[in-house]
């Protein structure tokens, strides 16, 4: 029933953002996180799968049957927003009814569904409260609640979490997560925050400038980045690319071994600048010889094992062939050729 | 020389003695004219003195059975509430129009501010000139439409006067009730109406639920100074009619002038005065109530 179809959609605002020629398809209860930096179009994404924004071209369904010229309201949707958009002068229990009152339902059924959901999230006790009363993060579960309350097809979230502080944020998104698989609503969630996207998404949609970069399960896009900006958006330390020929190599942080490799490895020269201890891994940061400028890499190390590298030290960070990503110079697109792995390797080989 | 004073800190006295010029001067400029208001009203002032004899309550017995008085009142009171009444109207009508998005929005907005700017005097002139029964503009307007068969006399009829003055107020004032609520208008967050919309809550729902308990305390607040400032208002309807004609537009700051700068009758102007602190305070008392109101729902 609530299938998502996206074919082409376009929209073009005067100067800057938009959405370009995005095409997507979200399967009947799945959790697609869309992740970008801001300004990428995501929240412009939901806004049009909403209905709040007209296309400038392209065509939406909802559940197979075109959604493209629906009012909001026809379209079955329900929407979360960054702020909650809650009504301040009314109380929790009439900002979740609020949805059902313009319904008409009656007057006990809407008692009694508020309830529900009030309980479901976790503020049953609060329903008489305005929204100044009652903490962030409660304001957030209500607006969750009012969203739940008419049991849309479509559950839309625009950065729900932003406004709460790490602690919360943390909190959120295992009940979030909870509550979706509970409920099997089909969800399509905005992130900045590559945690979130990671840790909620059955997939996710990765955007830049209004256009899909990739989409993938978080450890297809984690692992096998579709292009330089996926690889270097993604990861806490982004993927450390180098120049090679008319190819960008890539490895990520955590790939630097220390000790024996599993297989072929290969190694790249630098000269360490400094460490950084952050308790569970040790950030060490160096300069690689390339040709013109050296490129700054980082290595990611256990922090239970002993530093081999101190600062100033002329050495190699050495990665695992199978850990290598590469690049297409020209377009920033990764290419996928066991013979381009193998030709470098040659090269590179430490022996 | 004196001695060095030695301030500690925490010194109260030095802290009462920094305070004292400030204080000094809102005595002079408040207190000193309001007491003497009230000095004024209870005595018999001569032509060309400050003071005169005590006389009790004699300039309010006196003001209590003068037909001009209560003709004053009733003039104040329609030029309070229809002035208010249109201005809040059009006012709060024109800011829900002016917050849609439409072309060369900025401009329509710069363009209705411009009568809040212009000086009394200017605006007085030009609608005195517009309004004039002969070469008025607009009854040449209202006679070529064929609306009117003779000349209206806007300012010189005691019928037709004080809704002349008061049209050319809310002509002058609207645009201040505009800024008030466009400003609020703006601040409503745009998510609450999207959420509204997916909602399904239509127009007028939406007006309803978002827009109007929005507005409402700021909608309050301006309305009452707009109630305070035309209990006030003194130039415009001065220099227009001169509180004429026989009367008509003599409201209650035109008959203090007149009974003070005329009749020279200190002490019955500042009688009226009072009655006009009096009235004032009455008007607030509904607005208060209403602000205690609308501040216990949010």
């Amino acid at each position: 029933m609530a299938r998502v179809d996206i074919e082409g959609i376009e929209k073009r605002f005067n100067g800057e953002g938009g959405v370009h020629g995005v095409t997507l398809s979200v399967q009947d209860g799945e959790f697609l996180a869309i992740l970008g930096p801001s300004g990428c179009g995501k929240s412009t994404l939901l806004r049009l799968i909403a209905g709040l924004e007209r296309p400038t071209a392209g065509r939406i369904r909802l559940g197979g049957r075109d959604a493209t010229g629906l009012h909001p309201k026809d379209r079955d949707i329900a929407m979360v927003f960054q702020n909650y958009a809650l009504y301040p002068h009314l109380t929790l229990r009439e900002n979740i009814a609020f949805p059902l009152k313009v319904k008409r339902l009656p007057r006990r059924a809407i008692d009694t569904r508020v309830a529900e959901v009030a309980d479901m999230v976790g503020i049953g006790h609060l329903l008489g409260r305005k929204p100044r009363q009652v903490s962030g993060g409660e304001r957030q579960r209500a607006a969750l609640a009012r969203a739940l309350v008419r049991k849309p097809a479509l559950f839309l979230l625009d950065e729900p979490l932003s406004n709460l502080d790490a602690k919360l944020r943390q909190a959120a998104r295992e009940e979030l997560k909870a509550l979706q698989r509970r409920t099997g609503l089909t969800a399509l969630y905005v992130t900045h925050d590559q945690v979130e996207a990671m840790g909620l998404g059955d997939r996710i949609v990765v955007m830049q400038a209004g256009r899909i970069r990739q989409i993938g399960t978080p450890e297809e896009v984690y692992r096998f980045p579709g292009d330089t900006f996926v690889a270097t958006f993604i990861g806490t330390p982004p993927m450390n690319i180098v120049d090679h020929g008319d190819l960008l190599v890539g490895f990520r942080p955590e790939t630097v071994i220390v000790g024996d490799a599993a297989g072929p490895a290969v190694a790249f020269p630098v000269v360490i600048r400094h460490v950084e201890y952050l308790g569970n891994v040790n950030l060490v940061y160096a300069d690689a010889r390339a040709p013109g400028q050296p490129v700054r890499v980082v290595a990611a190390l256990p922090s239970q094992s002993a530093m081999p590298f101190s600062p100033g030290q002329e050495t190699n960070f050495r990665v695992d062939a199978a850990d290598l990503r590469f690049f297409d110079k020209a377009t920033g697109l990764a290419v996928r050729d066991a013979g381009v792995t193998a030709r470098f390797v040659q090269e590179r080989s430490d022996g | 020389m004196a001695e060095p004073v030695t301030v500690y800190p925490g010194d109260r006295r030095f802290a009462y003695l920094a305070l004292a010029p400030s204080v000094a001067l809102v005595l002079m400029l408040i207190a000193v004219p309001t007491v003497a208001i009230f000095a004024l009203a209870v005595q018999d002032v001569p032509l060309g003195r400050y003071s005169g004899d005590f006389v009790g309550l004699a300039n309010f017995r006196r003001l209590f059975a003068d037909a001009d008085f209560y003709a004053a009142l009733g003039n104040t009171f329609i030029w309070i509430g229809g002035s208010v009444g249109l201005e809040m109207l059009f006012g709060t009508g024109l800011a829900l129009l002016l917050n849609q998005r439409f072309p060369l929005r900025w401009l329509a907005r710069t363009i209705l501010l411009a009568p809040y700017l212009l000086p009394t005097i200017v605006a007085v002139l030009v609608w005195r000139y517009m309004f004039d029964d002969i070469v008025g503009i607009v009854n040449h307007i209202a006679i070529s439409a064929g609306l009117v068969a003779r000349p209206i006399q806007w300012l010189t009829s005691p019928r037709v006067a004080l809704l002349s003055v008061i049209l050319i107020g809310v002509w002058k004032f609207t645009p201040f009730v505009v800024i008030a609520i466009l400003g609020i208008l703006q601040s409503i967050p745009g998510e609450q109406y999207d959420a509204a919309k997916l909602d399904g809550a239509g127009p007028v729902r939406r007006f309803v639920t978002i827009t109007l308990p929005h507005i409402l305390p700021v909608f309050v607040l301006t309305a009452l100074l707009r109630t305070i400032w035309t209990a006030h208002k003194f130039d415009l309807i001065y220099l227009l009619t001169g509180g004429g004609p026989i009367n008509a537009t003599t409201t209650l700051p035109v008959l203090v002038y007149v009974r003070g700068f005329h009749d020279f009758d200190a002490g019955g102007a500042s009688a009226i005065a009072l009655v006009i602190l009096l009235l004032i305070a009455l008007l607030l008392v509904p607005y208060l109530l209403i602000h205690r109101w609308s501040e216990a729902r949010q």
